[in-house]
């Protein structure tokens, strides 16, 4: 293991994360199995009480666990240095076969917890606890993929070893790697493209329909995942090209280094919060006729939306910055 | 109304120094009426003043809110019937703001500022303009004859007139339910009869009352329309209309 402060940060905040998490996940399926909002029993008023410090803890918990995103894809970032054959994030995650699966379960988690997060507050906002059994439901489900999570991440940071040789980035996103990488960067450039900006144009025209009218709300959520995947296809497939200004370099990881300007971390950012707040939007909708719900989960996935359209147009004018200003220009 | 269904308090609960201070109490109170709970010292009143004034929640049971001013209340019926002690705190909050005027028995007001900012202190987090609350405040002062003191310390003024501006301060957000706990027992009998007065005012204008007292002259007075009788928690007479 390398003792990093970095790596000692997120193994003690993934400990402390899945410490909470238990703790919130055995309440919850209390209040799963004996919630009656009838009863005036000590049990059911003692799980009205317990609720609000769980849905407290769990606010900062999941928050972190938001932000540990960032801060593992900046470890990793980080830590290339020490590894022979590493140039960035890339390399470092290939160190162990734990690097890539932590890094899509973080992916995944940072989306489940965003969604939860905006459940929550919708509850939260509801005086006749509308939304506790989704929210607990939701947590129980999410909960074991953290600590899975958690499982990883130990695995992956205890088997860092410095001697190890690992592969570059240039080897693992080129045109003919088998594998994800491969497939992503091998994907055409100019379909891509086209796919990219009428999906964030389908996205802006629903969303906008959907904010004036209040209609087609699963549309634009629809949308809104489809186009974060077309994006996240296109960030391998042609966007980075445009910031490394090499039409082989396929690297999702290289656009977060200091040559870049960081890019990559306002990048992800934007893409992951629109996705989140898009998304979010159409699971709160068949939620919407719960009690006090059907006033707040409106107002609610306005500004969602609002969210999730500035974030994905700031994603699409810095991608778009960046094809026209850029000197590099992709052949046929 | 209100309406409390089976409420019990115990405080350190599953401990071994567990006290029940309100125990299976079940009570209407009935709107635009005055409510008077009689007992001994530690016969659960006080306690059961701030589980109706949304101060504590009970351990187990409820309270209902019928007639509740529900606009802060999403998705509320119109009704306005509402069981209060499940709500989440900043609903608690807002009824407390909006619905009930609270008069202690130590009066409570805030020592090294002036009569009149301590009449609109419970009045600021509604929002209101300065200059509104303001006017609000000083008519509610003259009212009860003490705007001559409106700039002057609290801290320099008698028991009755501490407790006018206590008064003055439970009205200021216009409440439909006045709470007073032990509101004469710092009072000689002249200032006592004198409060009772304003408690008529109140029930005149349609006010909901509800006291706390052990003093005779609260609760024989005829003003009450209720006497509730409690001793170690429970309720052992309860003489009223029903």
């Amino acid at each position: 293991m390398i003792m990093h402060p970095a790596v000692l940060a997120l193994l003690i905040g993934s400990s402390l994360t899945s410490f909470m998490l238990f703790y919130a996940v055995w309440y919850g399926i209390r209040i799963l199995a004996k919630w009656d909002i009838k009863s005036g029993s000590e049990l059911q008023l003692s799980l009205e009480r317990r609720t609000y410090l769980i849905s407290t803890i769990l606010s900062y918990t999941l928050a972190f666990q938001i932000l540990s995103l960032f801060l593992f894809i900046y470890t990793a970032d980080h830590l290339h240095t020490l590894f022979t054959g590493a140039m960035c994030a890339a390399g470092v995650l290939k160190v162990n076969a734990f690097g890539y699966p932590l890094l899509l379960l973080k992916i995944a988690d940072f989306l489940l917890a965003g969604i939860w997060l905006i459940i929550n507050h919708a509850d939260t906002r509801g005086y006749d606890y509308p939304l506790i059994r989704v929210k607990y439901a939701l947590l129980v489900a999410i909960a074991p993929l953290i600590l899975l999570e958690t499982f990883f991440q130990f695995e992956y940071f205890l088997g860092l070893h410095a001697d190890v040789i690992t592969s570059c980035c240039g080897s693992l996103f080129s045109l003919d790697k088998p594998g994800i990488g491969g497939d992503l960067a091998s994907l055409p450039a100019a379909p891509m493209e086209m796919a990219f900006y009428a999906g964030m144009a389908a996205t802006a025209i629903s969303g906008l329909y959907f904010y004036r009218k209040g209609r087609g709300g699963y549309i634009f959520s629809g949308f809104s995942f489809i186009t974060f995947l077309i994006a996240v296809a296109s960030l391998v497939s042609f966007i980075c090209l445009y910031f490394y200004e090499l039409p082989t370099h396929h690297c999702p990881f290289c656009i977060l280094q200091r040559e870049y300007g960081y890019t990559g971390y306002l990048l992800y950012i934007t893409l992951l919060g629109g996705g989140v707040a898009g998304m979010g939007t159409g699971l709160l909708l068949p939620l919407a006729d719960r009690g006090s719900m059907t006033k707040v989960i409106p107002a609610l996935q306005r500004k969602l939306t609002a969210a999730n359209l500035f974030l994905y147009l700031l994603f699409t004018l810095m991608v778009s910055y960046r094809m026209i200003f850029s000197s590099f220009r992709l052949g046929n | 109304m209100i309406e409390l269904q089976r409420v019990t308090k115990s405080f350190n609960a599953g401990k071994s120094n567990q006290f029940t201070a309100v125990q299976d109490v079940s009570l209407s109170i009935e709107p635009g009426r005055v409510t008077v709970l009689k007992g001994p010292s530690g016969s659960g009143k006080t306690t059961l003043l701030t589980l109706i004034g949304c101060m504590a929640r009970p351990t187990s049971g409820r309270i209902m809110f019928h007639g509740l001013n529900t606009a802060s209340f999403p998705g509320a019926g119109e009704a306005g019937e509402v069981e209060i002690t499940s709500l989440p705190e900043r609903f608690l909050t807002g009824i407390r703001r909006a619905s009930f005027g609270f008069i202690f028995q130590h009066f409570n007001l805030v020592r090294g500022i002036t009569v009149l900012e301590n009449v609109m202190l419970p009045a600021y987090p509604v929002g209101e303009g300065h200059g509104i609350m303001r006017k609000r405040a000083l008519r509610l002062l003259e009212m009860f004859d003490i705007s001559r003191h409106a700039l002057s310390r609290v801290d320099f003024l008698s028991g009755g007139e501490s407790q006018r501006v206590a008064i003055a301060r439970a009205l200021i957000n216009n409440p439909s339910v006045i709470i007073a706990d032990e509101p004469t027992a710092h009072l000689d009998t002249m200032l006592s009869r004198e409060f009772m007065g304003i408690v008529g005012s109140f029930k005149n204008e349609g006010k909901t009352i509800l006291i706390a007292s052990h003093d005779p002259l609260v609760y024989d007075s005829p003003l009450a329309d209720k006497v509730v009788e409690m001793r170690d928690g429970r309720i052992t007479h309860d003489v009223g209309p029903p």
